[in-house]
């Protein structure tokens, strides 16, 4: 099969959804409508009463809100970053995965930057931070580096996309709304593939997944920061800018291995997501997974060593106290089986991959807040350890954050496909260069002649 | 029953000086009581003091006798404390053999002596015990015969000599005398300012030093503002002397300048306030090639179809 | 006028003695020559013991600024269980600002000593030189003020809590609910020196009253103690007083061996304290009695003019010291 056809196939395939709603499409988007609303109501509550309706105290300053922060920044950061390796090393089975992992990057980003500003005691003076921000303090690292973050990757995203939203000015005509077609026709700023036209897009291109790395590995050092640069026994660490980093790129590889998963059944991408993209994330997932856990046996083999009075307290109850069972349930559950079981090539079906990244993300989770909390309790005076239970206004908000994210990448979805068609059809394209097929490639690929070549 | 112990004393006391002022004027002998001190002489040898405990009636004036006697460790020093007291000997070895201590036992109860110099086996072995029992002659019944009369004493401070200002330091020597004028070597001085701080005036204390064996206390004071004010040197007369004092003037220097105090020192300071510009520089940077890869997107709307392949 | 003994009085001792006297006096004596000559910068004069200070008025002129500092004597504290009441340091501190419930600025901790028995721990903030709060505040709402005090500035803090995860002594409180205020507070004019009316979704802590310092007066725990445990002092003039006695600051805190709490850290504490178990009033280290709880300044019945009467009784009894 010539790689026009494949093109052809595969344009049938992506863009199916984006003109067919199924009743199951309207039911998933309802559901995380209607959580996303429970979540915001609940910050209207929030914003009523204060911050009192959630279970923080004056021992445990911070719970849910900034573990969550922690988490999407965590789920972030994967993306982008294994998509600018990917392209910069120039592997070729990254065709697939891009979009969707510069999307999964956005949508976590969007919801790391909402959590802070929920967890302020006094949104109403966030102006405040623009008008006496001070550049010593970690926080306003994180408030300009997310954002740009953000920014980066919303771009990166959106450079991709130029070509394939020219496509879907082109192919679906008729079949789509005039606002949708307005939306299409100012993205693709006039694409057509010009030589000078890719000229461009790939000088901007290039730029950006060299320096969306760098990005990437500052903000979630920079989200790290905020609690390594404190006293608290569990946070005053060196290396928690690389745990971070390394827990992220765990996390957010395990999180584009459910996405992927989800989509491929959801969208029927069987052909184009096969069981290759799966070994390849997984082995990336162990490689994550090793180093994650080598980080972690560090850090606590430091503190363990020693004891410092403050540190054996705070492993006493990590290990053995109130928070064993969420320490030992992260750690086996979410570190050590998903690592485990993605490293055992008779077990690297598709299926248990789905649900070992999944559990991946749980631990991960769990491990953000294990990180949070506990550092919090452990008493700084002779006091009592503190205590934290998460309120209903704090778990509605976070259930509706992670249905935010849920929301914005299944939106996006219907609007844009979800594998990059242009990228597909260059690859297709490179390799009929390296081997030679009978008819010469055309120079303008994402416009063929209708029906021609097949 | 304390408290009334001490208040007979005190009146004992009273009851003494006023009958050795008397005794002066009729011109009797000043100073001790009527019977005399009690001497006690108290060998120091290689297993301990002997006697290693002795009786003293309260109020009696004691004269306690160290002779230095251990033939078989020739190099041993010994100075010899009393701490309840704060009463020190002068040094006794091989060749000044004796020393006296005298005080006036004003406390009752049991009080421990000891070596107090570096001697091997003397930390363990050198302790003794002076039992100050109210039972004696001059007791609660505050018999004025055997109350002790307190000896004159003398503190000077030569405003030339003693006195020396060096930069934002003070130096003081003060010299303490008895009666006669011979120094009064051993004995605490404390020093004290008097100073005003948010309303409330005090001596404040400054420094405590033992006199030498000229009788000289030496402090060093260092004000804190340049208002100067009255230092005071008094000696408590440590049970035998008279309690004295004297002061002087420390005039007020208007360009004195306390040494300034930060709140936010940082050793770090220089490396911190360029890292904010290096910071927004890189940040700025990041952001200005944001603008870039949207100039470059824009741009592919400019590009004509004519400049192009087709 | 009596003189340094004269040299003969010397003693055969005197060969013995490291530094002879003849070389002292002859060194003090060059000294007191160029002292003479104008190097010194104050001059001493011999006063009869009663005559008026020379200067006897005024303190911490030219220009320098009082640095605040705070020693606790612990030898002192016994938790207040001697007297039969809750820490009055507490209510005095809960009364003076309106603290909300829930919070003590000033907390009385009962801390195990080295010995394994219980003492008491009156924690204020330690006013860090190298304040771990102030380097994180995103705007600047915690801040030292020109005489070394750690404020906070309600109207700009925004809540992030980040200071209070930087404390490494747990002093900062945050407003979770909406604080109490009494009646009137709304009028009366907020300044970060004195933080009343409470807001909600802010973070308060102990500042050593700030406004009381500026009036001369000693902190509210300082002057609510009744067992004089509390020295308020200046670095600057290295004086304190506990209201009671005046006394030297540096050497308060060498001669009784004070120490700063988590030193190690090199936040550098304007707060020492003491060590001891209540001694001074007898209280034994078997003690077992525990302070009792303070009441607020609701349960004490605080109104804005019964501090402001309470202040100047303060002032009052200031002035009849003097």
């Amino acid at each position: 099969m010539s790689h026009e056809a494949e093109l052809q196939k595969l344009e049938a395939r992506v863009l199916a959804p984006l003109t067919n709603t199924s009743r199951a499409w309207w039911a998933w988007a309802v559901v995380l409508l209607a959580l996303v609303v429970a979540g915001t109501a609940a910050y209207a509550v929030q914003l009523k009463d204060g911050l009192a309706v959630t279970g923080m105290g004056d021992t445990v300053i911070w719970g849910v809100y900034i573990s969550n922060f922690v988490f999407f920044s965590g789920v972030g950061m994967a993306g982008t970053f294994i998509s600018g390796i990917l392209r910069m090393t120039g592997a070729e089975w990254r065709r697939p995965l891009t979009r969707f992992s510069e999307l999964t990057t956005v949508a976590a980003l969007a919801m790391c930057a909402i959590m802070p500003a929920v967890d302020m005691g006094r949104p109403d003076r966030l102006w405040h931070l623009l008008l006496y921000g001070r550049l010593e303090s970690p926080l306003v690292w994180d408030i300009l580096v997310i954002p740009t973050y953000l920014t980066a990757s919303i771009i990166y995203l959106y450079l991709f996309l130029i070509p394939d939203a020219a496509l879907l000015r082109d192919r679906l005509g008729e079949n789509a709304s005039r606002g949708r077609r307005r939306l299409y026709t100012a993205l693709s700023m006039g694409w057509q593939g010009l030589p000078e036209q890719r000229k461009r897009l790939t000088r901007a291109g290039n730029l950006m997944m060299v320096l969306i790395i760098p990005i990437a590995v500052a903000t979630h050092s920079v989200v790290s920061w905020i609690f390594a640069l404190t006293y608290r026994a569990g946070w005053d660490s060196t290396i928690f800018a690389p745990y971070f980093v390394v827990g992220a790129l765990y996390s957010g590889t395990a999180m584009l291995i459910t996405m992927m998963y989800i989509f491929r059944r959801a969208y029927h991408l069987e052909e184009y997501l096969t069981i290759k993209h799966f070994k390849y994330l997984a082995t990336l997932l162990v490689i994550f997974g090793v180093v994650y856990m080598y980080f972690t046996f560090a850090e606590y083999l430091t503190v363990g060593y020693k004891l410092e009075s403050s540190d054996s307290a705070l492993l006493t109850e990590l290990f053995f106290g109130r928070y064993a069972a969420l320490v030992w349930i992260g750690f086996v559950g979410g570190q050590i089986l998903p690592t485990v079981i993605a490293a055992i090539p008779k077990t690297r079906t598709m299926e248990i991959l789905f649900v070992v990244s999944v559990l991946a993300n749980i631990g991960m989770w769990i491990k953000r807040f294990v990180i949070v909390v506990p550092s919090l309790s452990d008493p700084l005076m002779p006091y009592a350890w503190g205590t934290y239970t998460p309120s209903v206004v704090e778990i509605l908000i976070a259930v509706g954050s992670m249905a935010g994210f849920a929301l914005i990448i299944t939106v996006f979805a219907k609007f844009f496909p979800i594998i990059s068609i242009e990228e597909m059809a260059e690859g297709w394209e490179a390799a009929a260069a390296r081997e030679p097929e009978p008819q010469p490639a055309p120079s303008g690929v994402l416009v063929p002649q209708p029906g021609g070549g097949k | 029953m304390q408290t009334l112990l001490r208040r007979c004393a005190l009146a004992a006391t009273v009851l003494a000086v006023a009958v050795g002022a008397l005794w002066l004027v009729a011109g009797a002998t000043p100073a001790l009581a009527e019977d005399g001190p009690t001497k006690i002489t108290i060998k120091v040898t290689d297993s301990g003091f002997e006697p290693a405990s002795i009786d003293v009636p309260l109020n009696a004036t004691v004269e306690l006798t160290f002779v230095w006697d251990s033939p078989n460790h020739p190099l041993d020093e010994h100075i010899i404390v009393i701490p309840g007291y704060k009463l020190e000997s002068e040094k006794i070895d091989a060749q000044n053999k004796q020393t006296v201590v005298k005080f006036v036992a004003t406390k009752a109860g049991p009080f421990l002596f000891k070596c107090d110099f570096e001697c091997d086996t003397h930390d363990i072995l050198q302790h003794g015990n002076i039992n100050v029992t109210a039972g004696g002659a001059g007791g609660a019944a505050g018999g004025g015969s055997a109350a002790p009369a307190l000896q004159a004493s003398k503190l000077v401070i030569d405003p030339i000599k003693g006195i020396v200002v060096k930069g934002n330091t003070v130096n003081i020597a003060a010299a303490l005398q008895d009666k006669d004028g011979k120094p009064i070597a051993k004995a605490e001085v404390l020093f004290f300012a008097d100073r005003t701080f948010l309303g409330r005036q005090g001596e404040v204390p400054i420094a405590v030093a033992k006199t030498d064996t000229n009788g000289l206390a030496f402090a060093t004071y260092h004000p804190t503002n340049p208002d100067g004010g009255k230092i005071i040197a008094r000696f408590e007369g440590g049970g035998v002397y008279d309690k004295t004092e004297n002061a002087f003037n420390l005039a007020g220097s208007p360009q004195f300048q306390p040494i300034p105090q930060s709140a936010t020192d940082d050793s770090l300071r220089g490396m911190k306030s360029v890292a904010p510009y290096v910071f927004v520089a890189v940040i700025g940077g990041v952001w200005l090639a944001f603008a870039f890869m949207l100039y470059q997107a824009w741009g592919i709307s400019r590009v004509r179809p004519a400049e192009g392949s087709r | 006028m009596s003189q340094i003994p004269p040299e003969g009085t010397t003693t055969a001792k005197e060969g013995s003695a490291p530094l002879s006297r003849r070389h002292l006096l002859g060194g003090l004596g060059a000294a007191a020559a160029l002292a003479v000559s104008g190097m010194g910068m104050f001059t001493a004069t011999q006063s009869s013991g009663e005559a008026p200070l020379a200067s006897a008025a005024g303190t911490g002129k030219a220009g320098t600024k009082r640095q605040w500092a705070m020693v606790i004597d612990l030898k002192k504290c016994e938790g207040c269980v001697t007297n039969g009441k809750a820490p009055q340091c507490v209510e005095a501190c809960n009364a003076e600002h309106f603290v909300p419930p829930g919070q003590q600025w000033i907390q009385v901790f009962e801390v195990e000593d080295g010995g394994g028995h219980k003492t008491f721990f009156p924690r204020i903030c330690m006013q860090c030189e190298n304040a771990p709060c102030t380097k994180v505040c995103p705007v600047g709402a915690t801040y030292h003020n020109d005489e070394g005090i750690v404020l906070i500035n309600q109207d700009k803090c925004i809540g992030c809590r980040m200071c209070m995860a930087a404390c490494p002594y747990g002093v900062r409180r945050f407003n979770w609910d909406k604080p109490p205020n009494p009646p009137g507070a709304a009028l009366a004019s907020y300044s970060p020196e004195y933080p009343v009316p409470h807001r909600q979704g802010t973070v308060e802590k102990c500042m050593l009253c700030a406004h009381r310092a500026k009036d001369g007066k000693l902190p509210a725990c300082a002057s609510g103690c009744p067992m004089f445990a509390f020295y308020f002092g200046d670095l600057t003039e290295d004086l304190a007083t506990n209201g009671k006695e005046v006394v030297q600051l540096s050497r308060l805190i060498s001669e009784n061996n004070g120490y700063r709490m988590k030193e190690e850290l090199g936040t550098r504490p304007r707060v020492w304290y003491l060590p001891g178990h209540g001694q001074e009033y007898g209280r034994g280290i078997d003690d077992i009695r525990a302070p009792q709880t303070p009441r607020s300044w609701q349960e004490q019945g605080t109104t804005l003019d019964s501090v402001h009467q309470m202040d100047a009784k303060a002032s009052a009894g200031g002035e009849a010291k003097k």
